[in-house]
């Protein structure tokens, strides 16, 4: 380990481990702070399926923790909360910064042949902007009234009602004993529409916009990198897929983001200082209270939240499909075919991104005649995904396939990736959408895509990388165990959703069974519940590998994928600076399956003799 | 060993496939259609179901086909192909029509769900609040039931005043919508409080309630669930399983307690003659929210 010695000094631990400007630091705190909170999401889907395969009996042994007034039980309003913290936790404190602020800032300059990001000290707020987010969303639940429960989508007018000036009679005192374990109490914020929706909500939007702000730094940041600090000789079409799909994510990011944290601002003032932008003219009434008339609109919401929203969707996939691009590549020892249609085919899926997003809407009183069009988007987005998948597959044709951990942790990626694509084209067909719009398919289509897909593909990334990240190589029969329980569990869980989807069952609901026309999908709700607590276990052994590896894996070397990409040119892990001496790039990065005694040829490799290369 | 992993993808897409195969016989599947339009709907479904099916099929064959042919052994050589154009053009162009196809054959009933009249493609004109109907309904949505309002003589004067305001002779229920086998019933959606979604699974219809608007809504039931008989003033259930009206969009901790049930009377004269008693019964009870005559599964708040 040639961890300290290339500049000389010896940097405290502080600013080495902890405030540390070096991207590959950040990257790996966003990776470990990211694995914290995949098991406090993971632990609140546990708690949401518990109740939903059983939905009427007290919970053995976590039932004594709720409050005495639940009785055993959990509360509907408490529910709530869980499947809003659930999805919320996963999206914003999971997915995106794993997959682009580990990703992202751990591999452009690693990639691109870079020191470090453009800019150090941004790139160390854009991790420190998040401590603010992750404190107050965690806090969120021991806040008066709980924490936001009206759904990771947080549609006005459940949730921005509240503020005491909104209202003409002010609300119950604070203390409800629905929520003992109140820490912070001001009945000022308490709405009428939900428990959650008073302070939980105000914690949940000022911790979103913590989120929106680092994200943004992290873009800036990776535009400029990437347009900016290549080594000579990288240029855009010998970019890694991995740089491309990150650099585009970042400029989806870029012009998606604003519009998010607009929003949130504004239901932050409705919520605050009682403005009305998202309440309808006319004022609403909740039992005895009434709100004054305001002059918004609660639809605005919704087109503001899916215009970053629906890109938002591309934003925790194609980093993934990136990664494994470059790792079917490397497994498969045969050039990325088709690399520049793949290239195109993410700029096509990100531009078409920004035109669907009232594909969310349909059913939302947006005018009918809208709906075809953002219908006929949405089904043309299946167009570059389809693309995507015949070329991956036609990677892995005549190749010569290992069969890693990471290789087959993407290869799943590619898998359930076509199930979670092709269940999108029914709830992009409007008539059926009307049908299927907030059922259990929409559910099952949304974790195929970020569960099955987007998490195969971290997993995948982290075991490729691991090596790069901490010189040491992870447990592979381990990774191996873990990976096909994964896959089958995960699928045991997630693919009976379509089936509870098609037999109508809505979402969100607490108890499905007082409804007679659900009660035969019930055994289905309880094999999914088993499966999803036997996957919740599985990743236990994730993290024992993680760590067990961190510190008793044996030693990688510079390349130990035989890799092209300029990151397996630096040392395993690469010290303060990254390269020794930055690297020239004289070719793609998949020149695989090469005559001679090695199969494949770096990026920065200066033999030239009777070389081919592709452009 | 290697060729395990291609089973392994194998195993799990066949039993994928079973799982929707077994589902229709089990129960498991869409509920019965009983409105006009559904059958369109439930085509479109199959239609997509067969398409999505066929790739499905295509592509996990392709990849469980590659992981096994293609696992690394002594002697197979990877091949040096850095891409097809021709493959390319393919692979865009196919799955291209067949998606274009896809949505244009979907726009015609989505019109007929939504009012719109297409002439040609253009111009397309949005009828809103002004279709022929022979029922209005205004059903009101709040923390957590449905509230219906009927008007004497099915089609009040102008609907969309009615809509908004009512009148003293209307006949108010709590999550019950009644209706007659043919009918075209127009119902005017709204909301007191946050969004609610009025979901009829049978009827493949679900529309968002949103507060400040009337959303208008149609539909057409072709089979009929329940007879009025007016001596014993006991609505008969001539159906099997009760055809029930849920709410798909969250709105607060009791969302799943929105349960109403649907009732499609035989012929317009038997709603009629339901309607009579209904309103009479209203009226002793001179009460202007009167219970629901069948209990429902109201949510019984607040």
């Amino acid at each position: 380990m040639s961890h300290n010695d290339s500049h000389g000094t010896k940097p405290g631990f502080l600013s080495t481990y902890l405030f540390s400007e070096d991207h590959k630091i950040i990257g790996i705190q966003f990776l470990f702070s990211g694995l914290i909170f995949f098991a406090i999401g993971g632990i609140l889907a546990l708690l949401v399926r518990l109740q939903l395969a059983w939905p009427d009996g007290n919970l053995p042994y976590i039932g004594r923790w709720f409050p005495q007034s639940w009785g055993g039980k959990m509360s509907p309003e408490f529910y709530t909360m869980l499947f809003t913290m659930h999805a919320s936790v996963m999206i914003f404190f999971v997915i995106i910064p794993w997959l682009t602020g580990a990703f992202g800032n751990f591999l452009i300059p690693l990639m691109i042949g870079a020191r470090d990001m453009a800019f150090p000290k941004l790139n160390m707020l854009s991790y420190w902007v998040m401590w603010p987010a992750f404190i107050i969303i965690m806090s969120s639940f021991f806040v008066d009234g709980g924490a936001a429960s009206s759904g990771w989508t947080g549609y006005p007018t459940l949730s921005n009602v509240g503020a005491e000036a909104g209202l003409e009679k002010s609300l119950p005192k604070a203390g409800d004993p629905s929520t003992p374990y109140s820490i912070l109490k001001d009945d000022s914020y308490n709405s009428p529409a939900a428990p959650g929706a008073g302070m939980g909500q105000i914690f949940w939007l000022v911790s979103l916009i913590f989120v929106g702000i680092g994200s943004m730094m992290g873009s800036v940041n990776y535009i400029t990198t990437i347009l900016n600090m290549r080594a000579p000789g990288m240029n855009l079409m010998r970019m890694p897929l991995t740089v491309w799909s990150l650099f585009i994510t970042a400029i989806l990011q870029a012009l998606a983001l604003p519009v998010l944290t607009v929003a949130l601002m504004l239901q932050l003032l409705d919520k605050l200082i009682a403005t009305s932008f998202f309440l309808p003219p006319g004022g609403l009434s909740f039992g005895n209270w009434h709100t004054t008339p305001g002059g918004g609109q609660p639809l605005l919401w919704q087109h503001l939240f899916w215009f970053y929203s629906h890109p938002a969707v591309y934003i925790m996939i194609l980093p993934a499909m990136g990664v494994v691009s470059d790792i079917i590549a490397t497994f498969a020892r045969k050039p990325m075919f088709g690399y520049k249609p793949m290239v195109f085919s993410m700029a096509t899926i990100a531009g078409l991104g920004f035109i669907v997003w009232g594909h969310h809407m349909f059913q939302s009183g947006m005018d009918p005649r809208l709906g075809t069009g953002f219908m006929l988007a949405t089904i043309l987005i299946a167009v570059p995904s389809a693309i995507k998948t015949f070329n991956w597959l036609a990677t892995l044709w005549g190749a010569g396939i290992l069969y890693s951990t990471a290789m087959l942790n993407a290869l799943a990626f590619v898998s359930m990736f076509v199930i979670g694509g092709l269940s999108g084209i029914f709830m992009a067909a409007t008539p059926v959408d009307v049908y299927f719009h907030d059922t259990y398919f929409i559910v099952a289509h949304i974790h195929y895509v970020l569960f099955m897909s987007s998490i195969f593909g971290i997993f995948a990334g982290i075991t490729f990388w691991f090596p790069k990240m901490f010189g040491k190589l992870m447990n592979e029969p381990l990774g191996k165990i873990h990976f096909a329980l994964t896959f089958i569990f995960g699928n045991l869980t997630f693919f009976p959703m379509h089936i509870l989807g098609i037999g109508g069952h809505p979402r969100r609901y607490y108890d499905p069974t007082i409804y007679q026309y659900l009660e035969n999908l019930q055994p289905l709700n309880q094999f999914m519940t088993i499966s999803a607590i036997l996957l919740g276990l599985t990743q236990i052994l994730f993290v024992i590998n993680i760590f067990y590896s961190v510190f008793f894996g044996p030693k990688a070397d510079k390349n130990p994928w035989n890799s092209n990409t300029l990151e397996w040119d630096a040392p395993s892990p690469p010290p303060h600076g990254n390269f020794e001496q930055i690297p020239i790039v004289s070719r793609g990065p998949y020149e695989y399956a090469l005559e001679g005694p090695s199969d494949h040829l770096m990026q920065s490799a200066t033999t030239g003799e009777g070389e081919k290369t592709h452009e | 060993m290697q060729k395990c992993w291609g089973l392994l993808f194998a195993a799990v897409n066949i039993a994928a496939i079973a799982l929707f195969a077994i589902s229709p016989a089990m129960g498991w599947w869409l509920p019965r259609n009983i409105a006009s339009y559904g059958a369109d709907v439930d085509h479109l479904f199959n239609l997509i179901l067969i398409a999505t099916g066929f790739f499905f099929v295509l592509t996990q064959g392709i990849l469980v086909y590659v992981m096994i042919r293609f696992a690394a052994r002594d002697g197979l050589k990877a091949r040096n192909i850095h891409g097809n154009t021709t493959l390319e053009l393919v692979w865009t162009l196919v799955p291209a029509s067949i998606l274009i196809y896809i949505g244009f054959a979907q726009i015609p009933t989505w019109a007929k769900m939504k009012y719109i009249e297409i002439d040609t493609l253009f111009p397309v004109t949005y009828k809103g609040s002004n279709i022929e109907s022979d029922l209005h309904v205004t059903v009101l949505g709040r923390q957590w039931e449905w509230r219906m309002r009927y008007p004497q003589g099915n089609i009040p004067a102008e609907p969309s005043v009615w809509a908004d305001s009512g009148n003293l002779n209307d006949l108010h229920l709590v999550n019950e919508l009644h209706a007659w086998k043919d009918a075209r019933v127009k119902i005017h959606l709204k909301t007191q409080d946050v969004i609610h979604s009025f979901f009829l699974p049978n009827l493949r219809l679900k529309q968002d309630a949103l507060p400040g608007k009337i959303m208008p809504m149609w539909f057409q039931p072709i089979e009929a669930n329940v007879r009025y008989n007016p001596r014993t003033k006991v609505l008969e259930e001539i159906g099997s399983l009760p055809w029930e009206i849920a709410c798909a969009e969250l709105c607060g901790g009791n969302h799943y307690r929105m349960r109403g049930k649907l009732f499609i009377h035989e012929s317009k004269q038997d709603y009629e003659l339901w309607f009579a008693d209904a309103l009479k019964n209203q009226r002793l009870h001179e009460s202007p929210r009167p219970q629901p005559i069948v209990a429902a599964g109201n949510g019984g708040q607040p």
